[in-house]
């Protein structure tokens, strides 16, 4: 074999390892993007988390699901538009931080599952400096939706919606 | 019974009762009355007794009308209660003046508009629910506490005025940096999927409030730093 085609074939060799490699390191890393947003393995209670903006508007919106809001203290307002929509997988005893658009934070944790299939969750609220704003303990069944904290947002207020899913 | 005996009868025995403060006269023969004169001032009092025919006819009257109310006190609510009734009082008006319990719960027909209430998040305080919507009822009677500043309560529509007594909202809201009760259960109706609050905690500012409904206490933050 010549130098030329020694030559070419170790090139062509290290280009190959390079994309290999580069190919792991993709998939290492997108890996763990996913193990960061998602827990691996099953959850404990999966807790739907809705972002509502509550205003005061000439023409009303409520979004369906939401009965609630059409009550007082919510029935203050009459324009509440879904900010996001999300689902937290929950594993007992772990805290998952969300952070809220006002620059709060809200810290959902699952301190146990009683006999009744109740779920008993911890729900906290810190503002941006990291104080806390409320801290409660709230038993919910599957199913039940509760708005725990209500915030002022924007000329209006900022509504967090829980369900135990 | 002429005119004048009329009127006289009529006139109040004391010359406070028709005005807002009593003389000082009286105010020593009330200290005379609780026993709150030391020796030489009571020594002084009664020899003015001796001297004052007017003063005497107050001090007989006030002893009467004392006896009255503590004998028709004890007769309802029994002597023991009595004194503890007193004592209540006393101790409630104690922590007041501390400013470390003072919370107070009101129906939703009693809520104002959103006043501008600063949020504190250094302090902080618990709110415990434990029971239902009847023990809810109970805690109105019980912490109607006197507030030296206006309540800070969410806004609550014009409708709401018209809530009946079953949509009633009680709103806690701690005063005081170190306010602190137990409150009744926002308990769900059996067979509903409601939720329970079991420990609750709110910095000065922020309301929290009994819905009345499956969604159990939400926490009103009413301002921001």
């Amino acid at each position: 074999m010549d130098d030329g085609v020694r030559m070419t074939t170790r090139r062509g060799l290290l280009r190959s390892m390079g994309v290999a490699f580069g190919a792991i390191a993709l998939v290492a890393v997108s890996a763990q993007g996913s193990a960061h947003a998602r827990p691996s393995g099953p959850s404990d209670a999966d807790v739907e988390l809705v972002l509502l903006h509550g205003t005061k508007a000439d023409k009303p919106l409520l979004p369906k699901d939401f009965p609630e809001l059409t009550s007082p203290p919510w029935n203050a307002y009459n324009h509440y538009e879904v900010l996001s929509n999300k689902r937290l997988a929950l594993l007992s005893g772990k805290t998952v931080t969300e952070p809220l658009p006002d620059g709060s934070t809200l810290e959902t944790t699952m301190l146990e599952k009683d006999k009744a299939e109740k779920y008993k969750l911890e729900i906290v609220v810190k503002d941006g400096k990291g104080a806390q704003v409320s801290k409660g303990k709230y038993s919910a069944g599957k199913g039940a939706r509760f708005m725990p904290v209500t915030l002022p947002y924007k000329g209006g207020i900022l509504v967090v919606s829980l369900k135990v899913m | 019974m002429s005119t004048d005996d009329r009127e006289r009868d009529e006139a109040p025995p004391f010359e406070g009762a028709g005005d807002a403060l009593p003389s000082s006269d009286e105010l020593e023969l009330f200290a005379y009355l609780d026993g709150e004169l030391d020796d030489d001032a009571a020594a002084r009092f009664e020899a003015r007794l001796g001297s004052d025919p007017e003063l005497a006819a107050k001090l007989t009257a006030a002893t009467a009308i004392a006896g009255f109310v503590r004998d028709d006190a004890a007769r309802i609510y029994g002597a023991a209660r009595v004194d503890s009734i007193a004592d209540d009082v006393m101790s409630k008006l104690a922590r007041g003046s501390a400013a470390t319990t003072r919370l107070r719960v009101v129906p939703v027909v009693e809520i104002a508009a959103p006043q501008s209430t600063r949020f504190s998040r250094a302090r902080s305080t618990s709110v415990v629910w434990l029971g239902g919507a009847l023990a809810v009822a109970a805690a109105v009677a019980l912490f109607v506490v006197t507030r030296r500043d206006p309540i800070s309560a969410p806004p609550v529509a014009a409708a709401s005025t018209t809530a009946t007594a079953s949509e009633t909202v009680a709103i806690i809201t701690p005063v005081g940096p170190t306010a602190s009760r137990t409150v009744d259960p926002p308990s769900p109706a059996a067979g509903t999927p409601g939720v329970e609050v079991e420990d609750l905690e709110v910095g000065e500012g922020a309301t929290v409030i009994y819905t009345g409904s499956a969604q159990g206490a939400v926490v009103w933050v009413n301002d921001k730093r």
